[in-house]
């Protein structure tokens, strides 16, 4: 059977959050995302080495923006989920439900 | 309407040390928060972050290079030694201050401001820091993507290298605080480690950017 790597849990919710978010994603917005979604605090820092770590998979493409004052004439790095992307998180979601289906209730303590 | 201006020190930090293609948007990002509401504190905390992730990414990303930078500084003092040879700098002094290997204690005794300046010690440490810089320039040529990383690696072996006998100057200064010898020794020591090394490979990394 042919290894092929999984994406991590941090890699999937970037992935997710980059879906919702579509034409306007960068390291702000995505942060706020995850944010909301898991209750946590997000480092801009991790976002970002994630972003590098699955573009470099190729599973996401970036361009850059016009820099702006508000941003201390810094450019944002815009990105995007590429179709290879896509077709990962398909696969995910597609493991996690089907493991899921597997598991019992989860209320209680530990067996 | 003033804008509230992101802590400066940490905003150099990151344009310094920061790895990574995004580091300027990411930067960018952090001021943006910032000037939207964020603290100075989550700043600094999400820079620090930034800065030790970053460089805890790229390490990892270019292993190979990072050991090979590792080893190259570790043992840099000896590849100086025999590359630049005791005798050339004696050369160079003999250019600079010819009194300087004739008479050397004698000069010493007569002139005790000069020996507290160490200027006898000048010639050897600004050529260790020139072959430093030409060493991290041809690193940061060969790998201009990974400068960032090369220049905080040198820096860090480097220093790390210089810090024995730091302790030593600075135990024998404790033992004799009087004496300007040992001050002045402390002194000039730690401006070599914490100022000309940084500047030196500092300088290096930035001769060694690919030109656009």
């Amino acid at each position: 059977m042919a290894t092929r790597g999984f994406l991590g849990g941090f890699e999937l919710l970037v992935l997710l959050a980059l879906i919702r978010l579509d034409q306007e994603a960068y390291g702000v917005p995505i942060a706020a995302a995850i944010e909301e979604s898991s209750g946590r605090d997000v480092a801009l820092g991790s976002v970002y080495i994630t972003l590098e770590r699955l573009q470099r998979k190729g599973l996401v493409s970036s361009r850059l923006g016009e820099p702006t004052a508000e941003r201390g004439g810094r450019a944002k790095t815009y990105f995007r989920i590429t179709a290879k992307g896509l077709r990962e998180v398909r696969q995910a979601r597609q493991t996690l439900i089907t493991l899921w289906q597997g598991v019992p209730t989860l209320t209680g303590g530990v067996a | 309407m003033n804008r509230p201006q992101p802590p400066a020190f940490a905003t150099w930090l990151m344009s310094t040390l920061l790895l990574g293609d995004n580091a300027e948007a990411l930067i960018g990002d952090l001021i943006e928060q910032h000037r939207r509401g964020r603290s100075s504190t989550w700043y600094s905390r999400q820079a620090a972050r930034a800065i030790v992730t970053t460089f805890a990414a790229e390490m990892w990303q270019q292993r190979l290079l990072a050991i090979v930078a590792i080893g190259l500084g570790t043992y840099f003092a000896q590849i100086y030694m025999f590359i630049v040879r005791p005798s050339w700098v004696a050369e160079l002094d003999r250019l600079w201050y010819p009194y300087l290997i004739s008479s050397r204690w004698s000069w010493m005794v007569i002139n005790p401001w000069a020996y507290r300046l160490q200027l006898y010690s000048l010639t050897g440490r600004a050529v260790y820091c020139a072959f430093l810089l030409a060493v991290v320039w041809i690193l940061c040529r060969l790998h201009p993507r990974q400068r960032g990383l090369l220049a905080t690696l040198f820096c860090v072996t480097q220093i790390g290298l210089c810090m024995p006998a730091l302790r030593t100057g600075l135990t024998t200064w404790l033992h004799e605080p009087g004496n300007p010898i040992w001050f002045f020794s402390l002194l000039w020591f730690s401006l070599f480690t914490f100022v000309a090394i940084p500047f030196s490979i500092h300088a290096g990394s930035r001769l060694g950017k690919p030109l656009t």
